[in-house]
């Protein structure tokens, strides 16, 4: 019996779904959507996308359909390494998926289509740039009707951004709470009230909030509305949503493009000692993902993605991760994917049965682990203990290369300069006691002119 | 203000629940009012964008000819 498993994420749309084969993705094409899909591809705008590198391409397959029913056919789009969420995007990230999703919906007003939906969710980091992951977000455009994703593309897009932007960068978090994106009428009172100056903004959020607190119980008769709005006007709206998103920056405090990395702790020769240590762990390794847990502005990380490993790069800091993501973009890097997460409290199954968007763990698990220089602030700053540090890297991945910082090192001196020591066990001995347990340990190594030591790990079956 | 002229135009088109081909998602009343409230200004504002773009174009393709005249 071939075990198939519909994900949990694909419901909302009865044009069709996504359902797991033997670690096969598949997507099933339902007949109602029938001539969309063929328009999607008789018209040339799936090819037009593809060579745009907008969407994800899929091949027609000739597979038993997971449920005949309805179905039309079956298309297997090439998969993404890993799926990442809105809320764990850096900025321009968000910024890019957005103008990705508007350049999208232009393209295909070109060929007399037009997006059904906008969701943020449909996008994925793919070979490093945004691309829409859904074939069947598609449909014919009827000239004279409004835009049936307006309202989300602001509540996932616009608003997130307007709020980074203007308010502030953590507000991004709320895509976590809210997730088909932020109520307008939110996103306006969190708003400066500069903000009314700006015409996107003024338009598509706070005017938007407004016109839906208005008419929150009214029902509109669309036969009495058609060919109320021309293609002129969908397209000018496309025109001011795109200028809105161009519009909003966040600037980086402190001088941008400085080097970020803290290296007090390490000598020239020591941080060229501590690469060359991660570089001969990763041969011994030989991963095809990796992740990079705490990885500041990626600069390890691309000790992995460099040698054309798919490698996330993890960090907490918005800016960190802003900055890695631009210098991936400048470089064209399309093996490195840098995201936002707090290990502290990392994303978790949430949505519809708590199976629409994934944990991280869910999504993992990685071949190889790397944490450098950043136990001694799970552990001392967050008060986990060695054993629960030592359990969640055993799930997130197979190998683990891990630095372990001393007491006697001056960065955690300073953690513990303002607290009570509570951490008796926390020394060099007892870490690698306590990770023996699940881990065979296969070789330890000291940074040069430093007291930290790199360990390369392999998790026991 | 702005929203009372809106009532009065719009009010004619409040009736029915809207019903497209595929569209699964509610694109919300609000949404879909504003939307075509906006449509006269941001129509008007492409059209001229892309006149203006067509102006520029002959003036810059007009200049760069008499450029390559005069060589």
């Amino acid at each position: 019996m071939i075990q198939s498993a519909k994900l949990g994420a694909s419901f909302r749309d009865p044009s069709g779904f996504l359902f797991r084969r033997e670690g096969v993705l598949y997507r099933q094409v339902n007949e109602s959507y029938r001539d969309s899909y063929d328009q999607l591809v008789g018209s040339g705008l799936y090819q037009a996308l593809i060579e745009s590198g907008l969407l994800v391409p899929h091949e027609e397959i000739d597979v038993e359909p997971y449920d005949p029913g309805p179905a039309y056919r079956v298309i297997k789009p090439e998969s993404v390494e890993f799926i990442s969420y809105p809320f764990e995007w850096s900025f321009s990230q968000l910024k890019d998926a957005a103008l990705a999703t508007l350049k999208i919906q232009k393209k295909a007003l070109e060929f007399e289509m037009c997006l059904k939906d906008s969701s943020a969710y449909n996008i994925q980091y793919y070979r490093g740039h945004p691309v829409l992951i859904d074939s069947l977000s598609f449909e014919r455009y009827v000239p004279g009707e409004p835009w049936v994703a307006y309202r989300q593309f602001c509540q996932h897009f616009l608003a997130p951004l307007s709020l980074m932007a203007r308010s502030d960068i953590r507000l991004e978090q709320l895509l976590r709470v809210y997730i088909d994106g932020v109520p307008l009428d939110l996103a306006s009172k969190l708003l400066p009230k500069s903000s009314y100056l700006n015409f996107p903004i003024l338009s598509h959020i706070h005017l938007h909030a407004m016109a839906q607190r208005r008419y929150a119980d009214s029902a509109v008769d669309k036969n009495r509305v058609s060919g109320g709005m021309s293609k002129n006007a969908f397209l000018g709206l496309t025109d001011s949503l795109e200028s809105g998103v161009r519009g909003l920056n966040w600037r980086l405090g402190g001088t941008e493009w400085g080097d970020y990395y803290d290296q007090h702790n390490y000598t020239q020769q020591g941080m060229e000692d501590k690469k060359k240590i991660v570089n001969e762990y990763l041969d011994q390794t030989g991963p095809r993902i990796v992740w990079d847990l705490g990885a500041n502005v990626g600069r390890f990380s691309r000790l992995a993605s460099d040698r054309g490993v798919f490698t996330v790069s993890f960090d907490v800091d918005p800016g960190a991760v802003e900055r890695n993501y631009r210098e991936a973009r400048r470089r064209g890097e399309e093996r490195l994917l840098p995201l936002t997460i707090d290990l502290t409290n990392p994303s978790a199954n949430i949505g519809w049965h708590n199976r629409e968007r994934l944990s991280l763990l869910d999504r993992g698990p990685a071949d190889t682990v790397m944490v450098l220089a950043l136990l001694h602030h799970l552990a001392i700053s967050n008060n986990v203990p060695l054993p629960q540090l030592r359990d969640f890297f055993y799930q997130a991945g197979k190998w683990l290369i891990i630095e372990f910082v001393p007491k006697s090192d001056s960065q955690v001196r300073k953690l513990l300069a303002t607290r009570e020591d509570i951490f008796p066990d926390y020394d060099v001995t007892g870490f690698a006691e306590v990770f023996a347990e699940r881990y065979i340990i296969h070789a330890r190594k000291r940074i040069r002119d430093s007291e930290r030591e790199i360990y390369l790990m392999e998790g026991k079956d | 203000m702005m929203f009372m002229n809106a009532t009065v135009v719009l009010s004619s088109v409040l009736a029915a629940p809207l019903m497209r081909g595929h569209a699964y998602l509610d694109p919300g009343s609000g949404s879909f009012l504003l939307q075509l409230l906006l449509a006269a200004l941001l129509g008007g504002l492409f059209v001229l964008r892309s006149y203006w773009g067509r102006i520029k174009a002959f003036i810059t393709k007009k200049g760069s000819k008499e450029e390559n005249e005069e060589e």
